[in-house]
């Protein structure tokens, strides 16, 4: 159902004094006029495709990544005249290795620029719908321990306990809910137009870099070692095993003290998250950007184990 | 009646919206702001004991600080999509992007001058009376300074030795004694030296007349620090070890990042009427 703000409110006031009830409210945001198509894909850029190179880390790790799972919802059209686009999506959890997959395919959205654009990454839900190519064993792991992201791969460099080169297979399960609203695009310019008797296409991009910054402020760099450090030797490194890098303490591969180039402890900057160990560092990380990797989103994060 | 109902609804819209839009009463009221450090329950304001299996005993001997500004913040205001969602019965959202700046906005109560507190001090520091929006208090920032003003011109010879904060304090376990010295310094940038989302013991709204602290939780800042690491080679254990530490180091990381934790610091709004929190 789609009508004007005036008719609404007529509307809305009848069905008010009929039925009082406060659906009324609901028709707020609305409006006729023409329409197109917005696509929603999700994007883990070259990172998905053919991992991290050494050269990006500046302690000399790679990355490659075998699954990189995420569950996304809340997927929505707004705008700061009050406006907001009558569209529902379903959850749906999508893998992004090797390839972009599609989250959103949504019809009849009124054409016009929505600059407040949004949508939220939650603990996959019973009723999430599948993407194409999203294994199912992974998808029930996540649902069992509720997680909304799932990464799975290989960390490539010093291993512990003398800091041979080697391969340490990582799956970390995140139990986050983080929301992204008021999104640009890397162009700068707010959300999205959608344009009329066409498809729109509009981009998530999961830069998954951001899983090995160091810094929550200014400056951040890509560093492997504290979490190759935290390995115990057997098995894939699982988020549970950073609990034991206190930030203060961080440990290096050969169990001293993680240093720098200069032989100075490296310091990460856990910034207004909190985080006091690795596993909280890990965990606080957003990665969504809107259409671009310039493109911005402002967000909110829940650990949900902590 | 059809007339009656749609203005009690129009109202009904009004009220809504009213609550979905905070701070936004103006009405200025005059508070009492404060700073004082604190024990937490069940310790000794300057003692504490490191994280370690075999943990060492830490007594702060000097310790002083410089509070640069003050700030009280309302609930995230919640315009227009998410005046929609809370209608709509979803969970109404809004920060910021790791690495971008998550506060600022509009603050409804700041003191903007510095303040030198001694961190084993428990008398409060009166800040004086300041001019507030009366609204829910629902976090607070605080940001920590490098010395400013006569305090620079001091240099060396100022209470934190011309450092952001500066300690003196003694670290026992047996026979083993360090006595460090050391001042500490964080780049100028906002998310490095701001400490947002202190949170109010208990969510109140500036009332006149009520009476705003600040706690600082000083004593567990530097249990994480390796104070095995800090003993000399060769050491017999028989005196003091006397360290003159710099940065970067170990201590320095750990004890920035609890000094930039929001659990190191609280906040109280106590009523004028109860006296009591």
């Amino acid at each position: 159902m789609l009508i004007s703000h005036q008719n609404g409110i007529a509307f809305l006031t009848s069905v008010f004094a009929t039925k009082w009830v406060i659906v009324p409210l609901l028709v707020i945001g609305c409006e006729g006029g023409p329409r197109g198509i917005l696509v929603v894909q999700v994007s883990g850029g070259n990172e998905a495709r053919e991992g991290i190179p050494r050269e990006r880390f500046r302690d000399g790790y790679a990355v490659r990544y075998r699954h990189v799972v995420l569950e996304l919802e809340g997927f929505f059209l707004a705008s700061r005249d009050g406006e907001r686009a009558r569209i529902e999506v379903e959850p749906v959890v999508v893998e992004l290795v090797p390839q972009p997959a599609q989250a959103f395919r949504i019809e009849g959205v009124p054409a016009r620029r929505w600059d407040l654009v949004g949508f939220s990454s939650r603990p996959v839900p019973p009723n999430a719908r599948l993407a194409q190519g999203v294994d199912q064993s992974i998808v029930e792991r996540m649902r069992r321990e509720g997680w909304s992201l799932y990464l799975e791969g290989t960390l490539i460099g010093r291993t512990p306990p003398r800091g041979e080169p080697g391969e340490i297979e990582f799956e970390f399960g995140i139990p986050v809910a983080v929301d992204y609203t008021e999104c640009s695009s890397g162009d700068g310019t707010l959300g999205i137009v959608v344009v009329a008797n066409t498809i729109t296409q509009g981009e998530i991009t999961w830069h998954l870099t951001h899983t090995w910054f160091d810094s929550f402020v200014e400056n951040a760099s890509l560093r492997g070692e504290a979490y190759a450090a935290a390995w115990p030797g057997r098995g894939p490194l699982l988020a549970e095993h950073l609990r034991t890098q206190l930030l203060s303490r961080l440990r290096g591969v050969d169990g001293g003290p993680l240093l720098d180039e200069e032989g100075n402890p490296i310091q990460y900057l856990p910034g207004m998250t909190g985080a006091r160990t690795l596993r909280e560092f890990l965990f606080s990380h957003r990665y969504a950007h809107w259409n671009g990797l310039d493109g911005e989103c402002k967000s909110e994060i829940r650990i949900l184990a902590p | 009646m059809g007339r009656q109902i749609a203005l009690l609804f129009l109202a009904l819209v009004a009220l809504l919206w009213s609550c979905l839009v905070p701070g936004t009463g103006g009405r200025l009221v005059q508070v009492r702001l404060a700073l004082q450090p604190r024990a937490r329950e069940g310790q000794v304001l300057g003692r504490s004991q490191s994280i370690d299996p075999e943990p060492w005993s830490i007594e702060i001997l000097e310790a002083k600080l410089i509070i640069g500004a003050l700030y009280l913040f309302p609930p995230r205001p919640l315009f227009s999509w998410q005046a929609l969602r809370l209608l709509f019965w979803l969970p109404p959202k809004a920060l910021a992007h790791a690495g971008d700046d998550n506060e600022g906005g509009n603050a409804i109560l700041e003191h903007l001058d510095q303040v030198v507190v001694d961190l084993l001090d428990p008398t409060p520091i009166d800040l004086g009376a300041r001019l507030g929006e009366s609204a829910v208090v629902d976090r607070a920032s605080l940001w920590l300074d490098h010395p400013r003003g006569d305090l620079a011109r001091m240099g060396a010879s100022g209470p934190t030795r011309g450092h952001l904060a500066w300690v003196h304090l003694r670290a026992k376990r047996g026979f083993t004694c360090l006595e460090i010295r050391t001042g500490i310094d964080i780049p100028p940038t906002p998310l490095r030296r701001r400490v947002d989302r202190i949170r109010p013991e208990r969510p109140k709204s500036l009332e006149e007349g009520m009476e705003v602290t600040f706690y600082i939780y000083p004593s567990d800042w530097f249990s994480e620090v390796d104070f095995n690491s800090l003993i000399p080679s060769g050491n017999k254990g028989d005196q003091p070890i006397q360290l003159e530490l710099n940065a970067p180091s170990q201590f320095h990381n750990a004890w920035q990042i609890a000094m930039s934790q929001p659990s190191s610091y609280g906040l109280e709004l106590r009523s004028p009427m109860t006296s009591t929190p």
